[in-house]
């Protein structure tokens, strides 16, 4: 009977452990193996393994550089920007007013745009001739010339960073905003009656409630960001030059322009790893803040 | 009672409906459209379908910008339609992961094989000695496009070679309201992707068998061909990364004053500017010599598929003259049929005669797996490197050669 009980909850999870392990545990461990080998569709006699070639490939390859800088860049100002931005709106919505739950739709509404539409429509915004900015811009004397903005290397990562902005902030939005809806009013009242501004509830009872949240918000958006493929290649293809081009778009063109899945693979792993940091930060965090994980 | 006659009888209609496909073959098939927003093609399927009881064709359309990797994904995930139309560019890279149907045993028997101009099977096959992969249905020819107005009001001559072409690029680069800015480009370059053809047009990297040419003079001619963005600036700044949609869209609202590209661009740019307002002329002789992309495009049909014989049908139905005439017409396209050439339509069109006079300096790419990765990222990124000055024409050119494996 004791046996029993004890194997009783494994075989109650038995069917989603292995679905979680068909549908994610597989291609993870089939993208590892294929690491190691060499596989070019145009080429399929020559397939085989190569130990930590494609690595070592990686790491000598030039291309591999310039998108390991740009994937930093893109990650790190969109993650920061979309939170700052996020935390703002947050707070804004997070009030009783008329027609409040109207306006925290229409807040959301770019996150509910397809990232193609997104891509297509902010590729057009950003026109070097006839963009709607630049059209802004030069009208509020901001700018004395239009800018091609997704021409030039200095200013394409940027173009495309808008973009995401625009799309992506809503999320940090509304998952901020559902956690400060949790605040207890008894906390903020006993600020409130000890003297606390605004400034000082934010920081002092509002925010180490909602730490868990944001936490959680910032890894899932930074793994998400570093994995973005379709809004950067729509709207520059990575280019011009590689100067807008991060692993991820890298990791695409080498699997399905070029077609060498086996080096592809090595560099999926690779960009793993690098999000295996975050992951790791994050976990720190939560055991220093003494939230459960989950 | 009687409610229980029509419960019996919708059950029997639904039982029915559910087997009228029952019997017919379907066939999925994907293509890219030009003019997604023409109902011909859409059209032309429910023809087919009401006219071939036995066989239903399944479409897909997808956008030009995601159809090869969206191919590709089908093809090596084993879940690709039965056929399709394709890209000659990619014959190479099909060819090499054996996913084409060799059609020649097909077309022995197909009565419009004899309609179709001789020269065209030749570039519809992945190697000179392989088997035919595509049934054609329309050809483009890369020409010159040019605001004919502008020409007359400065006293401008078509170029008819390269020096001419800078020459009259730069007369065309124009501050029309004197307040310092530039409100009408000589040339729309498109650095993105696509803008091989015209590259190679005046570099003349490959040659009109599609081979490669190597040396100072390709060196020379592809930074020439940079230099008008970088030192000449006869190019709208946004030209690294101008794709088909930006430099159709430039020309037509007057942003630029000659582009190169095909018939399919005919109809929208008479819409925008005017018939007084565009002329059509051959290309200019580039640095090496003449040259002009000539693409036969078609279907194919891929190895996987379990209804050959039918999707054969349809894609040679696709081919027979009153298709062909009515796509070409619809696309603006250039037919690849005896028989609808001869049409008085064609022959007194301004943009098909232009398209069939250009073929005599007619080329292609190779048909090697490494076009597809040339057309698809290698191209735009290194050129785009050499248009910032981020990379030496002598570099791309050695990347290339890399690539080719060309000495």
């Amino acid at each position: 009977m004791k046996t029993r009980k004890k194997f009783v909850p494994f075989l109650l999870i038995l069917p989603a452990l292995l679905t979680i392990s068909l549908i994610i545990m597989y291609p993870i461990i089939y993208s590892i193996v294929l690491s190691f080998k060499r596989w070019i569709l145009t080429k399929p006699w020559d397939k085989g393994f190569v130990g930590f070639a494609n690595y070592l490939r990686a790491f000598n390859d030039q291309s591999f550089w310039i998108s390991v800088k740009n994937t930093i860049i893109w990650v790190f100002w969109l993650v920061i920007l979309e939170l700052i931005l996020g935390m703002i709106s947050a707070l804004l919505l997070d009030r009783r007013k008329p027609f409040i739950n109207v306006i925290r739709g229409i807040v959301l509404l770019p996150w509910v745009f397809p990232s193609i539409l997104t891509a297509l429509m902010w590729v057009w915004l950003l026109d070097g001739n006839y963009g709607v900015i630049n059209d802004l811009l030069f009208k509020m004397g901001l700018i004395k010339d239009y800018i091609p903005w997704l021409a030039r290397p200095n200013t394409a990562l940027y173009g495309i960073i808008m973009a995401a902005l625009w799309q992506g902030t809503p999320f940090f939005t509304i998952m901020i905003l559902a956690a400060l809806q949790t605040v207890p009013n008894e906390l903020i009242e006993s600020a409130l009656i000890d003297g606390a501004g605004a400034f000082h509830r934010f920081i002092y009872v509002k925010f180490p409630w909602i730490a868990p949240s944001v936490y959680i918000t910032t890894l899932l958006r930074t793994i998400w960001i570093a994995n973005y493929v379709e809004i950067i290649y729509i709207m520059t293809g990575g280019g011009p030059g590689e100067s807008s081009q991060t692993l991820a778009v890298y990791t695409f063109k080498k699997a399905y322009i070029s077609l060498d899945f086996g080096y592809a693979s090595a560099l999926s792993v690779i960009l793993i790893l690098f999000l295996l940091i975050p992951v790791f930060f994050y976990v720190k965090l939560l055991r220093k803040t003494g939230a459960d994980v989950s | 009672m009687k409610g229980r006659f029509l419960l019996v009888l919708s059950l029997i209609l639904i039982f029915v409906m559910s087997f009228s496909g029952f019997g017919k073959v379907k066939i999925k098939y994907w293509l890219w459209l030009d003019r997604p927003q023409d109902p011909l093609f859409y059209d032309m399927v429910k023809e087919f379908n009401a006219a071939h009881p036995d066989i239903e064709v399944e479409y897909e359309v997808i956008p030009w910008d995601s159809y090869h990797s969206k191919l590709l994904n089908a093809l090596v995930s084993g879940n690709p339609p039965d056929c399709a139309r394709i890209h000659v560019t990619w014959l190479g890279e099909l060819d090499a992961m054996k996913v084409l149907e060799p059609l020649d045993k097909y077309l022995k028997n197909w009565s419009g094989y004899s309609n179709v101009f001789e020269n065209i099977w030749s570039l519809l096959k992945a190697k000179p000695d392989g088997p035919v992969y595509v049934v054609p249905f329309q050809m483009v020819v890369l020409y010159l496009y040019y605001r004919k107005d502008l020409f007359e009001k400065y006293g401008l001559k078509v170029p008819s070679d390269y020096k001419e072409f800078l020459e009259v690029a730069k007369k065309l680069t124009l501050d029309l309201d004197g307040d310092g800015r530039i409100d009408i480009y000589g040339y729309g370059l498109r650095g993105a992707r696509g803008g091989h053809a015209m590259w190679n047009t005046f570099v003349g990297y490959f040659d009109r068998e599609g081979k490669i040419r190597t040396g100072k003079s390709i060196i020379d001619a592809n930074q020439w061909y940079a230099d008008l963005f970088a030192k000449y600036k006869v190019t709208p700044p946004t030209a690294p990364t101008d794709g088909f949609l930006q430099v159709l869209g430039g020309f037509k609202s007057g942003k630029t004053a000659m582009i190169i590209h095909h018939i399919g661009s005919s109809n929208d740019v008479v819409k925008a500017l005017g018939k007084d307002k565009v002329g059509v002329a051959r290309v200019p002789i580039g640095i090496n010599g003449g040259w002009t992309h000539v693409v036969p495009e078609g279907n194919a049909i891929f190895s996987s598929s379990k209804h050959k014989k039918e999707a054969f049908e349809f894609i040679s139905w696709m081919a027979e003259h009153d298709q062909v005439d009515r796509w070409c017409r619809m696309a603006g396209s250039v037919p690849v049929l005896k028989s609808v050439a001869k049409l008085p339509y064609y022959k007194e069109n301004i943009f098909q005669k232009v398209s069939i006079e250009s073929v005599e300096i007619g080329g292609t790419l190779p048909t090697v797996p490494q076009t597809a990765e040339f057309v698809e990222t290698l191209w735009p990124t290194l050129f785009q490197k050499v248009m910032l000055g981020q990379m030496t024409s002598e570099e791309m050119i050695k990347k290339l050669n890399e690539l080719f494996g060309v000495e």
